[in-house]
């Protein structure tokens, strides 16, 4: 058995070198000021002028082929990355979504128009993506969507709604998921552009006021052929692919750390950490952070060697999102301040980890996936 | 003898109460696109006045009902229900300490909504009264004259002209007004200590509890009817084991918190004094109801659970802003373990 836990001496660098950028570059005042979510306008426009430096850096793509534009390097690189984003509440703003999945999915199905086309706006790091998965009567049952497309002489025609559409208020392109056909999973991918004749977008008010989701209405929207990701009917295959990127892509482990370390800072600085209470409740959300880490960490080296990783991702997700409603109850046990404001950081923390065990794939869902193809049991009725 | 039944007159009394609410205090009022209205219910709290529903508990002799306190307990859990503003806390027991002070033209101002009372909760609870200097949030209180606040050692209502200019603060409830400020002058009142003072304080926290055991029945409740109709699956969610067990686990803990607190009321009544242990445990049921219940909802609706324009998140801000100002869980649960057993 071959296990090695230590970071290589270019990741160590690797990482150094993003400490560097983003103390350099990441505004004094960042929390105060654009703590508002990854959706806000302000996290978005910031994203803008931010991605493109990162790309000049290279250090946008790490992970990705040299041929669209990456440093040709292991997954490793991008979850060193995502640990590094996430210390400072993700400044990417909605294009980590871009070098997480929706790129792969371009690189893997897409045609070499669509790559030449989508793929270089991405590595110039500014385009933003928002992903038209979820309807008003399919969330979970992500199946049962109704978004239909039909051909046309020249391409198709979108019509339906879509909901929860994080960015959409502000995105150049949506990655849309629509039904060819009754059978269940008769379902095409495309890649509209959000300025066409027939596309709105209605706000959702956030939790916190200023979080952003919103819906969006295709209203017979005309799109050309080329806008077909992959085969007509195959759209499950690469969602479920893309997913597979998708759902270890958030190093929630790093930000829950971060957080736990400024609420026992703020406790020992008050002279409140010398409670065995405290102290035992912290030990134990680091120990689950950090089976969270290397559960995420597990699955990378199962990418990384090209082995399916199972329901590592699941477990991983379970364990973490365990550690961070741990992590929320200690905040509002011991630290109920920081809730009104003492901690912009931890405030933002409470105030977004409340779509934890929702968004993405409830934590219900992650526990039916191990039961059922972890386990082996039987589907629920 | 426990006797867990109403009155004609009482039961009259609630579906008074309830009968106001739903028609001045939907929910919804709290779900104004695209923001909410901080202290939306200062404009409610005058009419609850008006009508009398601030002096139920109080004595005759103060110029009160002087209705048991498992009645107000039971008026409070509507409130709770409604997600009434707790400035309604501060006016039934800002109205007592008032009394205690023998300031009849007071009590009669704040009895009839003229004169409406904030919350002023200490940054970090200590045993003692307020002291020059102290640290507060002070809750619901702009445009009024005094705040309530209470604590181990018993309870004060100090004039808002005590306090340093407040700065406004972004709550994580913006339904309801925040600023933080301290103590600049020694309290022109002096507290309510010793056995009253353990009587009102005590009291302060049972109707709190109330108030948190109706939001988390409301969080049941709200629950419970959106998993009936929201289908997935070809099915209501709620047929989902793990959804399901998630609504009986609310009724469970609102049941049992109210159970509590209820109990605490009338071992109350029949002792004539608050127990400590019942009045702790209580609390410490009620917050803890409340807030897994908010959160429970908030994960029963999905998608919808985390927007602003559905009310579950109404639910979860309240508890923990209520939970804040009695004190935080991790004291209540000491102060249960140095309660003298009952």
């Amino acid at each position: 058995v071959d296990v090695e836990f230590g970071w290589s001496p270019a990741q160590v660098a690797y990482r150094r070198r993003l400490q560097a950028f983003l103390e350099r570059e990441m505004p004094k005042d960042w929390f105060d000021q654009y703590a508002h979510g990854i959706g806000s306008p302000q996290q978005i426009n910031f994203s803008r002028t931010f991605c493109p430096k990162l790309a000049e850096a290279d250090l946008l793509l790490p992970q990705w082929p040299k041929e669209y534009g990456g440093q040709d390097g292991q997954p490793w690189e991008q979850f060193i990355l995502s640990e590094e984003m996430w210390t400072w509440a993700e400044p990417r703003g909605p294009q980590y979504m871009n070098v997480n999945w929706i790129g792969y999915a371009l690189m893997k199905y897409g045609t070499p128009e669509q790559k030449a086309e989508h793929l270089g706006r991405i590595a110039s790091g500014n385009v933003i993506w928002c992903q038209g998965f979820s309807e008003p009567q399919a969330g979970t049952d992500l199946a049962a969507l109704q978004t239909s497309a039909t051909r046309t002489e020249n391409g198709y025609r979108i019509s339906g709604q879509k909901v929860w559409t994080g960015y959409a208020h502000m995105a150049d392109w949506c990655f849309v998921l629509a039904r060819m056909g009754p059978e269940r999973k008769n379902i095409s991918t495309f890649l509209v552009p959000m300025d066409v004749p027939g596309v709105t977008v209605t706000p959702i008010p956030g939790l916190c006021e200023d979080g952003h989701m919103n819906e969006v209405f295709f209203d017979n929207v005309e799109v050309p052929r080329s806008a077909l990701l992959g085969q007509e009917g195959k759209g499950w295959e690469i969602i479920t692919f893309a997913l597979g990127y998708e759902r270890v892509g958030a190093p929630r482990y790093h930000f829950g750390r971060i957080a736990l370390d400024r609420a026992v800072a703020q406790l020992k600085q008050e002279g409140r950490f010398s409670d065995p209470l405290v102290r035992a409740a912290a030990g134990r959300i680091v120990a689950k952070l950090e089976a969270g880490r290397l559960l995420n960490y597990a699955v990378v080296d199962l990418r990384v060697k090209d082995r399916p990783a199972g329901v590592v991702g699941n477990i991983q997700r379970v364990t973490t999102a365990e550690a961070i409603l741990d992590l929320m109850d200690f905040l509002v046990e011991y630290l109920p301040d920081a809730l009104v404001g003492g901690d912009r950081y931890l405030t933002f923390s409470y105030r977004s980890q409340v779509s934890g065990t929702i968004a993405a794939g409830t934590y219900e869902l992650q526990l039916d996936i191990i039961a059922q193809r972890g386990l082996g049991l039987p589907r629920e009725r | 003898m426990i006797d867990f039944g109403l009155d004609d007159d009482e039961r009259e009394i609630l579906a008074a109460v309830d009968g106001f609410l739903v028609g001045q205090a939907p929910i919804d009022r709290l779900n104004p696109a695209p923001t909410p209205t901080p202290n939306h219910d200062a404009s409610i709290l005058p009419k609850l006045g008006q009508l009398g529903y601030l002096g139920l508990g109080l004595p005759e002799a103060d110029g009160g009902l002087g209705l048991p306190l498992a009645v107000e307990l039971l008026v409070f859990r509507e409130f709770g229900r409604h997600l009434l503003s707790p400035a309604v806390l501060g006016a039934v027991i800002g109205a007592r300490v008032a009394a205690h002070h023998g300031d009849r033209k007071s009590v009669e101002a704040i009895l009839d909504g003229r004169a409406g009372v904030g919350i002023a909760a200490p940054l970090r609870q200590g045993r003692g009264a307020p002291r020059l200097g102290e640290p507060f949030y002070l809750l619901e209180a702009d445009g009024l004259g005094q705040c309530l606040t209470w604590g181990e050692y018993g309870a004060s209502l100090i004039p808002l002209d005590d306090f340093a200019p407040p700065a406004e603060l972004q709550g994580l409830d913006s339904t309801l007004s925040l600023s933080r400020s301290e103590l600049s002058r020694t309290p022109t009142l002096e507290a309510v200590a010793g056995d009253e003072g353990e009587d009102i304080a005590g009291r302060a926290d049972l109707l709190a509890a109330a108030m948190l055991v109706g939001s988390a029945e409301a969080a049941r409740d709200s629950a419970v009817d959106y998993v009936k109709t929201r289908e997935q699956f070809g099915q209501p969610i709620g047929a989902f084991q793990s959804v399901k067990h998630r609504c009986a686990d609310m009724a469970v803990r609102a049941t049992s918190a109210w159970s509590q607190t209820l109990y605490a009321g009338l071992e109350a009544q029949a002792m004539g004094r608050i127990s400590p242990l019942q009045r702790h445990s209580a609390v410490a049921l009620a917050v803890d109801a409340a807030v897994r219940n908010g959160a429970a909802n908030i994960q029963n609706h999905g998608g919808i659970g985390f927007t602003g324009e559905h009310h579950p998140h109404l639910f979860l801000k309240r508890a923990h802003i209520l939970d804040l100002l009695l004190g935080g869980l991790a004291a209540r649960r000491r102060r249960i373990l140095a309660a003298p057993a009952a």
